[in-house]
């Protein structure tokens, strides 16, 4: 027995843990299989009936996009925002096309639908390449690592996967908890788009000048929030006393969720594009940046809008008035930011 | 979306359950057997019995532990999404569950107390709830 274990131990327990990552393989394989089978139901409820988008979604599931080079750093972030918007639009007319019948929201949600599909195909072709690469080398080193990342990665694609519901049907999404803040204070009020897929609206509060940006809902966008807020900084002349940005962001264990905190800084997600923008115009004209966080777990980010974070953006907004209170005077002018993807929230 | 997870069909759960069911009634009776062969003096047959039945036992606890992990996993459903929907003149709220179109801040239908038209206020998701 003794001898056993000394000659064969990382053998069998390479094998235990092969088939631990077998059972989570094919777990993600359901979740991409759903994910598939609900975005050609859902084309298929737009488009010709004659026709089948099946070949069409399968080569849907393969895009890719090829990040920049970074081996020379410079004006590397107008790059990226090339290449991704590209792949935004490249994707949204691919599915416009397959759909004629749905309108712009609806080809939006779809749009997000398929990048969830994406998503989970990504992550399902990477873990059964290294899942098979493990298994033909039998290497304990490529196992354990495969192994030791399992549980984040199951994580994440579960976390997309809850985002279907919501962008097939086209309810609010935990992340929308930003925007919704935004469109607390946009309601009623005159709005005009101001960059794609992103809308403005003035009002006064209390005296002050207020401007609220947010993604034109309620189709899932997420908006170009950066070139929006230059915009404004740039046609004010800096002349603004305070940017608040409210953001759905990161709960830690232990944390409850909706949960509200107050900081310093450009509160936004993404690839950093538009971190990039806001913080170099704020930081041109010497603009103070304030950031409201909405606590969520990655699990509440694209599954439907819990009861939850609706009280705290229910906090939020109050934080929003106190903030403006406190640190403007009247007659100023202040610009309220709500971040985030605005899917089943209007304005 | 239907059932996420692995489950098994409700054919083969059943087999399952009464497989290990059997398997455990089996150990039970061998530990029967092993206290008779011991009281009657016959150690070799009572160890042997006692033995067989352990086996039995950990090998049924194990299926029905893992028969369990496959229920829970069953158990987590899609949550139900509900549309709470308030008239601004009069107070009114309705929830009802979410119907496709349905957004936060729409107008939605009339009041039945004033017919003002009401506004679609959240659309949120219920807690999962476990039975
Ligand atoms: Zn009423």
């Amino acid at each position: 027995m003794f001898a056993i274990t000394m000659l064969y131990g990382q053998r069998i327990q390479a094998i235990i843990m092969l088939r631990n990552i077998d059972v989570s393989l094919r777990r993600l394989k359901v979740l991409r299989d759903n994910a598939r089978r609900a975005l050609i139901e859902t084309i298929r409820s737009f488009g010709d009936s004659s026709r089948d988008p099946t070949p069409e979604v399968d080569r849907l599931l393969e895009y890719f996009w090829i990040q920049p080079t970074n081996l020379d750093p410079y004006g590397i972030v107008a790059k990226i925002e090339h290449f991704m918007n590209l792949h935004d639009e490249r994707l949204r007319a691919e599915v416009g096309a397959l759909a004629p019948k749905a309108d712009r929201t609806q080809v939006v949600n779809l749009e997000n639908l398929a990048e969830v599909g994406l998503a989970l195909n990504t992550i399902y072709r990477i873990v059964r390449h290294f899942y098979l690469f493990g298994k033909k080398t039998m290497s304990i080193f490529i196992i354990y690592q495969l192994e030791a990342q399992l549980p984040q990665i199951i994580q994440e694609a579960e976390a997309y996967a809850s985002g279907m519901q919501a962008f097939q049907l086209g309810q609010p999404i935990g992340d929308g908890a930003g925007s919704l803040v935004a469109a607390k204070f946009m309601y009623g009020t005159e709005k005009w788009v101001i960059a794609k897929d992103t809308v403005a609206s003035e009002l006064s509060f209390e005296g002050r000048r207020l401007i609220v940006l947010k993604a034109e809902g309620p189709g899932a966008n997420v908006g170009k929030i950066g070139e929006a807020l230059t915009k404004i900084l740039e046609e004010n002349m800096g002349r603004i006393s305070l940017v608040i940005m409210v953001d759905a962001g990161m709960k830690l264990e232990g944390e409850e969720t909706g949960g509200v905190s107050e900081g310093i800084g450009a509160a936004i997600g993404g690839i950093g594009v538009d971190r990039f923008k806001i913080e170099e115009t704020a930081t041109k004209f010497g603009v103070p940046v304030y950031a409201i966080i909405i606590k969520e777990s990655l699990q509440d980010v694209i599954a439907p809008m819990k009861k939850e974070i609706y009280a705290g953006v229910e906090e939020a907004v109050n934080r929003v008035r106190r903030l403006i209170r406190e640190r403007t005077r009247e007659g100023e002018s202040v610009i309220l930011v709500g971040v985030g993807n605005t899917i089943g929230i209007g304005q | 979306m239907e059932e996420r997870g692995r489950t098994l069909g409700l054919g083969s759960l059943m087999t399952f359950i009464i497989l290990a069911l059997i398997l455990l009634f089996f150990s039970i009776f061998l530990i029967y057997r092993s206290m008779t062969a011991y009281v009657q003096g016959d150690l070799p047959v009572s160890f042997s019995y006692l033995i067989f039945s352990l086996m039995g036992l950990i090998l049924s606890s194990y299926f029905l532990m893992h028969l369990k992990n496959a229920r829970l996993r069953a158990a987590k459903k899609v949550p139900s999404v509900f549309t709470m929907v308030e008239c601004l003149q009069c107070g009114f709220k309705n929830i009802r569950s979410f119907q496709k179109g349905d957004y936060v801040l729409k107008r939605a239908e009339g009041c039945p107390k004033c017919s003002q038209s009401m506004l679609i206020t959240s659309i949120y998701a219920e807690a999962e709830q476990k039975p």
